[in-house]
């Protein structure tokens, strides 16, 4: 009996140590791994805006590719640069946008789209239509 | 009883569902990731593919403007042999424009490089007044290729119009049944 209460004696904050040291371990572990879900966040968002980008720059695209003649209201010809161009102001909720059209060989007019984000470039879409 | 050790196996096998959830998360936004630039990126291809064929286009419409020319000049030449024979004359013009067409719309239209563009027809021959060629406009990259096709339609000019200069190649040219076919 003597023996018996001596052994369970022995063991007395036995888990509490190893609950301790595996507490530690698994912080130590679990800060790659925990980047490893930052890292997937991140390039999940990536690709969201490129999608949502060039998403907005295919409509720009198609809205020119449905115009029958350039619409010189939206498309100011800049006579230093020779061609037709728009901006589109960036704002907090949608991406900024500069498209420009010019006159290339015979009747085709190339058309160019660069979506912007933060005065940075992120999508460029480039294209062609004809125009007589 | 002994426990000892079990807290650590407790935690090793929370490790790896971690882990696993991990790694498979970590897949799941690579591949989305893939997936949405192979999309952006078939997009930008199909516009080039596209500039394949406004080109092709651009040049027929040209090649119209001058075989117009040409086959008015013919016309003319036999209108001053036989100045009543007006008949004849439409008839020179029509069998000249058709001639001329048909026989530089192939190197006119048809492109080797990137965008390649071809003609399906081995030969082009008009059907009355109109000329129907179907053209491929392929445009390659080391991951994806992007076919465009579509039928460009050549009409014969009225003989009338050109001769008064009111002639313009735009109403005697035409884009039909486009197609993407991946």
């Amino acid at each position: 009996m003597n023996r018996m209460k001596l052994r369970i004696s022995n063991n007395c904050g036995m888990t509490l140590v190893e609950l301790v040291v595996t507490m530690a371990i698994l912080g130590i572990l679990i800060a790659p791994i925990m980047s490893m879900f930052v890292f997937s966040a991140k390039i999940n968002n990536t690709a969201s805006n490129e999608y949502k980008a060039s998403m907005l720059a295919q409509s720009y695209m198609e809205e020119i590719k449905a115009m029958r003649e350039i619409d010189t209201q939206k498309y100011a010809y800049n006579s230093s640069t020779g061609k037709y161009e728009c901006l589109v102001p960036e704002t907090e909720s949608s991406y900024g946008a500069e498209i420009l059209i010019e006159a290339g060989e015979g009747i085709v007019y190339s058309i160019k789209i660069s979506i912007i984000q933060d005065t940075q470039v992120l999508k460029i879409l480039e294209g062609s239509k004809i125009f007589y | 009883m002994n426990n000892k050790g079990s807290t650590m196996v407790l935690l090793v096998i929370a490790m790896t569902v971690i882990v696993a959830l991990g790694v498979s998360i970590l897949n799941i936004a690579m591949m989305q990731y893939n997936i949405r630039n192979y999309s952006t990126e078939a997009k930008q291809l199909f516009y080039k593919a596209e500039d394949g064929l406004n080109e092709a286009f651009s040049d027929v419409y040209i090649l119209i403007d001058e075989a117009a020319a040409r086959a008015i000049d013919e016309a003319e030449e036999y209108l001053n042999l036989y100045p009543l024979d007006e008949g004849g004359a439409e008839s020179i013009f029509c069998a000249e424009f058709k001639n001329f067409v048909t026989v530089n719309f192939k190197n006119r239209a048809e492109n080797s490089s990137n965008p390649k563009v071809k003609i399906a027809e081995p030969n082009l021959i008009f059907s009355g007044n109109r000329l129907t060629a179907h053209l491929i406009s392929i445009y390659r990259t080391d991951k994806i290729e992007k076919h465009v096709e579509v039928d460009i339609v050549v009409l014969v000019p009225v003989y009338s119009n050109v001769k008064s200069n009111i002639f313009d190649a735009s109403d005697y040219i035409m884009f039909d049944n486009w197609i993407n076919v991946n």
